[in-house]
């Protein structure tokens, strides 16, 4: 007999989703599905707005991941409007581009994701969350909040507010630098140094209990993508090249502008989610699986392009690169990197420079901004009429990428772990963790904590219930 | 840094939750020996903002009624989990503090009851007419 298990919600993302499990006639598990349940439609409703109202409006799609938006839909705008930010106003962007990222990767690593690694995936669920650290690793939990606090307030300093600043603008930014907010930033970064470099440390002790999970958890070939810099072999989250290489991470198989998009990223789409199902063109749907990402970028790039972070880069290349388990250590390896071009860019004599914005009308109808959010390659892309008004959007949104990567992921973690016969919640939690692993972002945030509700049901072929499982 | 920390919490786009952020605005034009800060709402995070304060004034919107009523309730640590991460209460909130950074702040939770939280309204016309008492209210707070 057939079964079927879902689990729904998944826990510790945020957004709505659901795992559904098919387990086939001897209990094996026999296909798993990751379903996103949700829609927001910010493709369609930019329709008809002006071209340089996008920064503020695409920054609400997400209360984590605005100022990628934001710097994506700048971008595009830039390119309606025939501009390309340099100098001083680019650089005060990547600043608070890093920030978002410490400020994201702070929230996937220690709020959402450590409790597995220092409690045990099959620990108390009740306290299987950071709360649940207070108790056993309050250092830890002390660490997750000021790393976050950190990147949360520079963004706050240098735009205005933590959460949808409006100091991106089509053009560059709205304010210049601060001499004071510089040096605030700069004198806090060796802490926030020290604080990266003690969490690797302690990461890469604990991976030593997690050989099995880093042998499962979406361990597959695929291709990988990223921005790198348009110059050198680095990595780059602003403004580059996109790059696709193979699954040895060897070869290149494809290196081009953003405007060159469509060439090489296909939309699929699936009838049991929302969330479109991107593969690279060239090989095709299904084949052209593909992930984006912490992982991805350290797979592509040849450096970080930092010191310390290329130390750190020189170890992660010992490790099996197709794992997603790595997510997590690409993370903080990138973190590192973050806080070491913070403070480059900070040195720059021209960082205090007031001039930061260029000001022009809608000059061609079409504007393609791609940037590298916390979980990966973000693309907006925008048409507009001779008004500069929105006529058509589309939007690639880092989840979306690795979409056909997690639901892979979901099955050989399910076929790793679950047993049709005795469900328990820690098989269920791995099967959960390998989609926290690529930290998706579902809607505006993803931290809902193991204590939400959660109800599992095995049914029969004819749909009824068999047996059910509640927690929360 | 004053020695008391007003923080106004709410989603301003969900009608009268918008309460916490339209009272920090109202304050800020006002000569009052606090720090002020305005969140959509209370996250692990903020735990470090209270850091350093004696007393902190939280500002909300509560489900209730009599709407425009006011409400006032010394805030206790609590280790009650909430659904989501991203939305404590007051008491874990201070329980965080507490428990991470060994600060113990006298922490006041105050607002007004209403049952208006529509998306997209404006702030109903109880919440806007007892405003100027939940004004004076929290200045009264400030400066007992």
């Amino acid at each position: 007999m057939t079964q079927t298990i879902t689990i729904d919600p998944v826990t510790r993302i945020e957004g709505h989703s659901k795992i559904t499990i098919q387990l086939g006639e001897d209990g094996s598990v026999a296909d798993a599905r990751f379903h996103v349940t949700q829609y927001r439609g910010f493709e369609k409703f930019i329709e008809g707005r002006p071209f340089y109202e996008l920064p503020g409006i695409m920054g609400r799609i997400c209360g984590i991941c605005t100022i990628s938006h934001e710097l994506a839909a700048a971008q595009a705008c830039e390119a309606i409007m025939s501009v390309r930010v340099e100098g001083t106003a680019a650089d005060l962007r990547r600043i608070v581009n890093y920030a978002s990222l410490l400020q994201s990767h702070a929230l996937s690593f220690f709020y959402l994701s450590s409790p597995d690694f220092l409690l045990g995936m099959e620990s108390d669920v009740a306290k299987r969350s950071i709360f649940g650290l207070l108790e056993t690793h309050p250092e830890i939990v002390r660490d997750g909040v000021r790393l976050r606090s950190f990147g949360q307030k520079i963004i706050e300093r240098m735009a205005g507010r933590r959460i949808h600043p409006t100091w991106i603008v089509a053009g560059g930014v709205s304010e210049p630098l601060d001499a004071g907010v510089r040096e605030t930033i700069l004198a806090e970064l060796p802490e926030i140094k020290a604080l990266v470099r003690r969490s690797l440390d302690w990461f890469k002790r604990a991976m030593a209990d997690y050989h099995e999970e880093a042998r499962v958890f979406a361990n597959f070939p695929t291709l990988f993508m990223t921005l790198v810099d348009e110059r050198e072999d680095v990595l780059e989250l602003y403004r580059g090249r996109l790059r696709v290489v193979d699954s040895t991470r060897r070869e290149i198989l494809a290196d081009f502008h953003r405007t060159e998009y469509q060439d090489y990223i296909g939309e699929a789409v699936e009838p049991d989610s929302y969330l479109k199902s991107p593969y690279y063109k060239p090989m095709g749907y299904p084949d052209g699986i593909y992930r984006v990402g912490p992982l991805a970028r350290l797979n592509v790039i040849g450096k970080m392009g930092t010191p310390e972070a290329d130390q750190e880069l020189a170890e992660y290349r010992g490790l099996n690169h197709l794992s997603s388990f790595y997510f997590h250590y690409a993370r903080l390896i990138e973190c590192l990197h973050a806080v070491e071009r913070i403070e480059d860019l900070l040195d720059k004599p021209s960082i205090l420079n007031p001039r930061v914005r260029a000001h022009a009308s809608a000059n061609v109808s079409e504007g393609i901004g791609v940037t590298e959010a916390p979980r990966g390659t973000l693309i907006h892309h925008y048409e507009v009429d001779e008004q500069g008004v929105v006529t058509g959007g589309n939007l690639v949104v880092a989840t979306t990428h690795n979409n056909l990567a997690m639901n892979r992921g979901v099955l050989q973690v399910a076929r790793r772990y679950i047993d049709g016969e005795n469900l328990s919640e820690g098989m269920l939690n791995r099967v959960e963790a390998v989609i926290r692993t690529f930290d998706p972002c579902l809607s505006c945030s993803t931290h809902a904590s193991a204590q939400i509700p959660l109800r599992v049901q095995l049914l029969d072929p004819a749909g009824a219930v068999i047996e059910e499982a509640l927690r929360g | 840094m004053a020695e008391t920390l007003i923080i106004g919490y709410g989603n301003p786009i969900r009608g009268d939750d918008r309460l916490g952020e339209v009272v920090i605005d109202h304050l800020t034009q006002r000569a009052l020996a606090a720090d002020l800060w305005c969140f959509h709402q209370l996250t692990p995070d903020l735990a470090l903002r209270l850091v350093g304060y004696n007393r902190v004034v939280l500002v909300d919107a509560r489900d209730g009624s009599p709407a425009g009523q006011i409400y006032t309730q010394q805030v206790q640590p609590t280790r009650t989990m909430p659904p989501l991460l991203h939305h404590l209460t007051p008491g874990l909130l201070l329980a965080v503090t507490q428990e991470l950074y060994q600060h113990y702040p006298a922490v006041m939770l105050t607002g007004l009851l209403t049952t208006h939280f529509d998306l997209g309204a404006p702030l109903s016309a109880r919440v806007e007419a007892a405003l100027p008492d939940l004004l004076a209210h929290i200045t009264r707070l400030v400066e007992g």
